[in-house]
Order: C-alpha cells, then sequence, then structure tokens
C-alpha cells in the first residue's frame, strides 16, 4: 500500500473506532443509573459492545500507523480524535452540588442517538463488508452480528416510547428535534475518502450513504407516527437545518473537553507507566 | 396445631437443615427478616455502583474500562436478581426504592464512603468484593434456597471481580514511586470500613437471623476469616496495614486488632456517612428523573416516593 | 391435549431442572402423569409444569455467544495476575 493511503486507510479507521469508542463511553455513563435495573444491564452492554468494536478497528489502524489500540483511544491530543459531535454529548443527567437539574440529557435522548447512529452504522458497516481490505471486511463481519441486536434493542425502545402518550412522546420527539443537525453530522466525509474509493478500500463515501439513512428513519417515524424532521422533495431532501460538522476534523464543543479530561484523567497521571 | 406450634416447627426444621421455597408456608417473622435481610443486600448491590461508577469514564486502559463497566453492570445486575427475591416475599419495587432513597431501609456501610483515587477501584474491587464473597458464601447454605441459589452466581461472578481488582493493585504495585503510593494511600482509607464490614461481633445466639438460618455464619467468624486469607495477601505485595496492633495471636488461635468505633458504623449505616447523602440524593434524581420512562412502559403504578 | 413440560427438584435447596415432558388433556391429569413419569420411585422433592405454549426459547448461538472476545469479564485475562504477584513476593523477599 502506498504511504498516502495507508495514512488514508489509518484516518477512516480511527473515525470509526472513535464514532464507537465515544458513544460506548457516553452509554456506558447510564450504568448505575437507567431507569430500570434490568434495562441498565441491557444497556451497559451495549456500551461495552460499541467500546469491543472500537478496539478491534484501532487494532487495524494501529497495525498500519504502528502504534497500539490503547495509545490510539487514550492517548492522542484532543483534537485529533475524528468522532461525530453528536456522540459526544451527555445523555446522563447532570447535577450541582444542591441537587439541581444542570445539563446532560435524557433517556429519550440516550434512546435516540443510539437508534439513529446504529442505523447509520448499519449503512456503514453493511458498505464496509466489501472493502478490498481483508482485515476490515472481516473485522466487520464478526462486528454486524453484534449489531443486529443492537438495532433490535433500538426498535424495541423507539416504539414503546413513541407509543406512549404523554411525557415519553413529548421527550423523543423533543430529542429527534435537538439531535438532527448533529447526527446529519455523522455523514461528513473523513479527509481522503475520494482516494480510498478510488482505491477499491471503500466502496463509497460516508457522505454517499445519507439518503439511505434519511428514508430508513422516515420509514421508523412514519411506524411510530413521529414527525419526521426533513421533507423528501421529488428525488431529494430538504434539509432545514444545516448540519452539525466539524467533528471529523477534529473541531468538537466543550462536551468533548469535558470527557476528555475525563477519559484521560488516570492515564495523565503517569503517562509513561503501565496500568 | 396452633399457629405457635407450627412456628416452632418451622424453625426447629430450618435449623435441623429444612429449605424453603418461595412458594412455601413460612412463619411471618420469617417472611419480613427474609425480605429486609435481602432487601439490604440488594440494596447494597446497587448503592455499590455509585462509588465506582464515577471511574467508568477515567480508567487508563480499554481492558480496564471495559472491566469497571462490566463489574459495576454485575452489581447492578446482582440487585436485579435480589430485588426479584424480595418481589416474590411480597414487597413491590416500587416501594423498596421508595424506602431506599427515604432511608428508610439500609445499605451496607462500605458504600457510605467516597472514592478519590483510581487506587480506590482497585482496592474496592479486590479487598471489598473479597469481604463480601467471604460472606456470600456463607449465604450459600441459607435456609431460604432461592437466596441461596442465587449466591452461586453472584459468588460465581465476584470471583472475576476480585481477580480484576487484584491485578489492578497489582500492575501499579510494580509501576512507579506514585502509583504504589496511590496504592498505599487508598488502603489506609479502606481499612477501617473494611473491619467494619462484617458488623459487630454479636453473640451467635443474639442474632435472629442466624436463628432463623437465614445467615449461617457469626460475623466475627467472617472478619477472622477475612484477616487470615488477606493480610498475608496484601502484606506479601509491599502494603503496609494501618493497624499497629494487628496480629494473629497464635496462642488464642485468631486476630487481634484495635478497637472498632462501632458507634461510628452505626452513625454511618443510619446515614452519616461522609458520602450518604450525596448518594442517596444521586439516587433520588436518577430514580426520580427517570420516573416517565417507567410509567410510559407499564402505563402507571409508579410510587411516589 | 397439552403439552406441559416438567421441572424437577431431587433434593430440597436444588434448583428445579427440566427432565422431559408429559401430554395430558388438562392439568389435573397432568400432575398425575408427571408424578408416575418422574418420581414414581420418589426422585422428587418438587416437580414443576409449564405449558409448552409458555416457554419463550433464547437459541440464537451469536445472541447468547457473541463473537468478540470478552476476556475482561472472565477468569482467563487474570492468568498473569498470578504471576505479578510471586515476582511481587519475591522483590519483597529481597528487600526485607
Amino acid at each position: 500500500m502506498r504511504a498516502e493511503v495507508t495514512s488514508a486507510l489509518g484516518r477512516y479507521l480511527l473515525t470509526i473506532a472513535d464514532d464507537e469508542l465515544i458513544l460506548g463511553y457516553r452509554d456506558s455513563e447510564w450504568t448505575g443509573i437507567a431507569p430500570l435495573v434490568e434495562e441498565d444491564v441491557a444497556f451497559s452492554s451495549l456500551a461495552q459492545d460499541e467500546i469491543g468494536h472500537a478496539r478491534l478497528y484501532y487494532m487495524l489502524a494501529a497495525d498500519l500507523l504502528a502504534t497500539d489500540a490503547d495509545e490510539l483511544a487514550l492517548g492522542r491530543e484532543p483534537d485529533d480524535y475524528y468522532h461525530a459531535t453528536v456522540l459526544e454529548t451527555r445523555t446522563t443527567p447532570k447535577y450541582d452540588a444542591s441537587g439541581a437539574h444542570r445539563g446532560g440529557g435524557d433517556w429519550a435522548r440516550a434512546v435516540a442517538r443510539r437508534f439513529l447512529y446504529d442505523l447509520f452504522d448499519d449503512l456503514r458497516t453493511e458498505a464496509l463488508l466489501r472493502s478490498s481490505y481483508a482485515p476490515l471486511a472481516g473485522a466487520v463481519q464478526k462486528i454486524r452480528r453484534e449489531e443486529q441486536y443492537h438495532l433490535r434493542h433500538g426498535v424495541a425502545w423507539w416504539r414503546a416510547l413513541a407509543s406512549a402518550d404523554g411525557e415519553a412522546r413529548v421527550r423523543l420527539e423533543g430529542a429527534l428535534v435537538a439531535l438532527w443537525p448533529g447526527l446529519l453530522g455523522l455523514f461528513e466525509d473523513a479527509p481522503g475518502e475520494d482516494l480510498l474509493v478510488s482505491e477499491g478500500l471503500l466502496p463509497h463515501r460516508t457522505a454517499d450513504l445519507r439518503d439511505a439513512w434519511l428514508e430508513r428513519v422516515q420509514g421508523h417515524c412514519d411506524a411510530a407516527g413521529l414527525p419526521f424532521p426533513s421533507e423528501r422533495t421529488g428525488a431529494g431532501w430538504s434539509i432545514a437545518v444545516p448540519p452539525e460538522v466539524g467533528g471529523r476534523q477534529g473541531r468538537h464543543g466543550p462536551a468533548w473537553t469535558e470527557l476528555y479530561d475525563d477519559m484521560t484523567m488516570v492515564r495523565r497521571l503517569e503517562p509513561e507507566a503501565v496500568w | 396445631m396452633t399457629e405457635e406450634q407450627r412456628v416452632e416447627e418451622f424453625k426447629r426444621a430450618v435449623q435441623a437443615g429444612r429449605k424453603v421455597e418461595a412458594g412455601d408456608w413460612m412463619p411471618d417473622e420469617y417472611r419480613q427478616r427474609l425480605i429486609r435481610f435481602i432487601e439490604m443486600h440488594a440494596n447494597s448491590e446497587i448503592m455499590g455502583a455509585l462509588p465506582e461508577r464515577d471511574w467508568i469514564l477515567r480508567a487508563p486502559t480499554l481492558q480496564r474500562k471495559l472491566a469497571v463497566t462490566a463489574k459495576i453492570q454485575d452489581e447492578v445486575g446482582h440487585a436485579q436478581l435480589l430485588y426479584r427475591l424480595v418481589e416474590d416475599l411480597g414487597k413491590p419495587r416500587e416501594q423498596i426504592f421508595a424506602d431506599l432513597i427515604s432511608g428508610k431501609s439500609k445499605f451496607h456501610n462500605v458504600f457510605h464512603y467516597p472514592t478519590r483515587s483510581w487506587g480506590d477501584v482497585g482496592v474496592i474491587a479486590w479487598l471489598v468484593d473479597a469481604a463480601a464473597v467471604i460472606s456470600q458464601s456463607a449465604l450459600l447454605k441459607s435456609s431460604y434456597a432461592p437466596y441461596a441459589r442465587t449466591m452461586r452466581r453472584i459468588c460465581w461472578e465476584e470471583a472475576f471481580h476480585l481477580k480484576h481488582g487484584e491485578d489492578i493493585v497489582l500492575t501499579a504495585m510494580m509501576g512507579t514511586a506514585k502509583q504504589r503510593a496511590m496504592m498505599q494511600e487508598a488502603l489506609e482509607r479502606w481499612w477501617e470500613p473494611l473491619m467494619m464490614f462484617y458488623g459487630p461481633p454479636t453473640p451467635p445466639e443474639q442474632d435472629k437471623d442466624l436463628a432463623w438460618g437465614i445467615k449461617s455464619r457469626a460475623n466475627e467468624d467472617l472478619r477472622q476469616d477475612f484477616l487470615t486469607k488477606y493480610v498475608p495477601r496484601i502484606r506479601e505485595i509491599g502494603l503496609r496495614i494501618p493497624d499497629p496492633k494487628l496480629r494473629f495471636d497464635e496462642s488464642a488461635g485468631r486476630w487481634v486488632y484495635s478497637d472498632i468505633d462501632w458507634d461510628k458504623l452505626v452513625a454511618v449505616a443510619r446515614g452519616n456517612g461522609p458520602a450518604s447523602q450525596q448518594r442517596l440524593g444521586f439516587r433520588r434524581l436518577s430514580y426520580e428523573e427517570t420516573a416517565w420512562v417507567r410509567e410510559a412502559i407499564t402505563g402507571g403504578a409508579e410510587l411516589v416516593a | 391435549m397439552q403439552i406441559y413440560e416438567v421441572f424437577r427438584q431431587e433434593r430440597e435447596g436444588d434448583p428445579m431442572v427440566h427432565v422431559g415432558n408429559v401430554q395430558a388433556p388438562g392439568d389435573d391429569l397432568a400432575r398425575q402423569y408427571a408424578r408416575e413419569v418422574y418420581s414414581r420411585r420418589g426422585e422428587a422433592t418438587r416437580l414443576w409444569l409449564v405449558p409448552r405454549a409458555a416457554i419463550e426459547e433464547i437459541g440464537d448461538a451469536y445472541f447468547l455467544r457473541p463473537p468478540i472476545e470478552r476476556s475482561y469479564r472472565m477468569g482467563e485475562a487474570y492468568r498473569v495476575t498470578v504471576q505479578k504477584r510471586r515476582q511481587l513476593a519475591q522483590e519483597g523477599a529481597h528487600e526485607s
């Protein structure tokens, strides 16, 4: 592989790995405080799965970039992470010392983000099965076996919240609106995707997945009777809100600074140490 | 047979080793003691998730991150198994949570303390869980069979937690001076709660949970076991136990240790520990803020705490 | 006729273990048949009968045993722990 191709593939793998890692990190925050004890256990497994998937992608990237998975996952500078910004915000509620609610999100946002991201990731991994880079296609095959259960979990919650009248439905609708620009930001290309497509390593660019995703999301909105935040116009889509981009370039929001500080806190105490 | 005779006969039977199933007749006192005992165990598992939860985001490697998350998930899973037992004994889950949040029911003293460093993650998973395994293993002989069976699974999982915690501590003890100091400092803070773990040395004949066979071993026995098993292991790896009086008395065949302030234990368990109110407050908020979810999927039946 | 799956407890305190099933026109006869088939030599301390239709089965291998390694949950990830302890104990012995 030519050096520029290796570097573009490494960068692309980091993008996927970072998406999975950051969603896994944020979702793992529900461990111990989910709405039901049963769901607590289930949701924690989903979070662990995502981190397990991230680790597989980091291992592939580490082979190309001559480093190791932990160094990639926890040892980079904050603006060298390429996840979509929608994944970095916390969905668990946050309280101040007096117990007052101070930001964060709620279960509707956690469920909606995970499900709609999983629908995106399903399209992405489906395409990656056709990558000519055999280690990637092989890893993705395993990962998809786990992801199909995530989708089932997602549909079940999506339907449950949408079909409950009152607060649950209002919150789910609110989550959809709040997340929409960020979700559209998932389709921002990573640098070098054109090169990867022309080399046959990627079947198509991330941006090309968007319309299929919109179609699927609309299907799930229609089935649940939820307002779909965009409109179909003839052959295309009218997107009223600008997508929230920058994540794929390493530009992130304040939620990322906070998460990064936590993620690397222990490691930074003694950077050369074995933990 | 009068009610009183029936109760006496039941008591003799469980003392002789009879095992009771959920659907069997049982004296009301036995049922109430079971509920209180298992409920406190369950509450401890779910409250025990909180001190360690803060470190889910901070674990220093991917493997540690996954292991910490899985460990806390297991504790919540244990709470789920135990809450089901309590519900089958007749106390609804909404009521269990309402009593936990209001402070009416208790959770284990060891979960009333804050966590301050990565050292705590290792010390808790290794030594607090080790202490728990010793008392939980004794519950394998509980007269209440569904509890004893649940304990088999719980002990099996706790064994992994111990390994995970011990590995964190050992890895740090093989590391830099700063890492070793972190483990030593954590052990010093956790030693007192560990010594209090099994409660005061109540004479076995006064312990009603023993009389009903709900538990099978006396508090001081369990503490002696813990010391026998873990003091050498702690010292062997270069950690110092912060009790100058701690030694094994060969002639008496038991461990001698500094006096424990049992009034302090009572105060902590009543909600006056260093992190008690903050933990309960957090549990209350996270429970109340997710009430709408439970309402959405069960169609109501939410009990106001 | 209905099929009932039968679970048996052989000793007090043991878990209920699936031992087989019986076919019967209703609950009352099912109880009789289950006793005859699964405890006529007094093998059981207790039997449970569950209508087969009430059983929800999960037999999906990928669901039950996901393909990606999870050694962090199990003991094998900590085989090295024993070596670490041995090494630390030896170092300690040298120092004192």
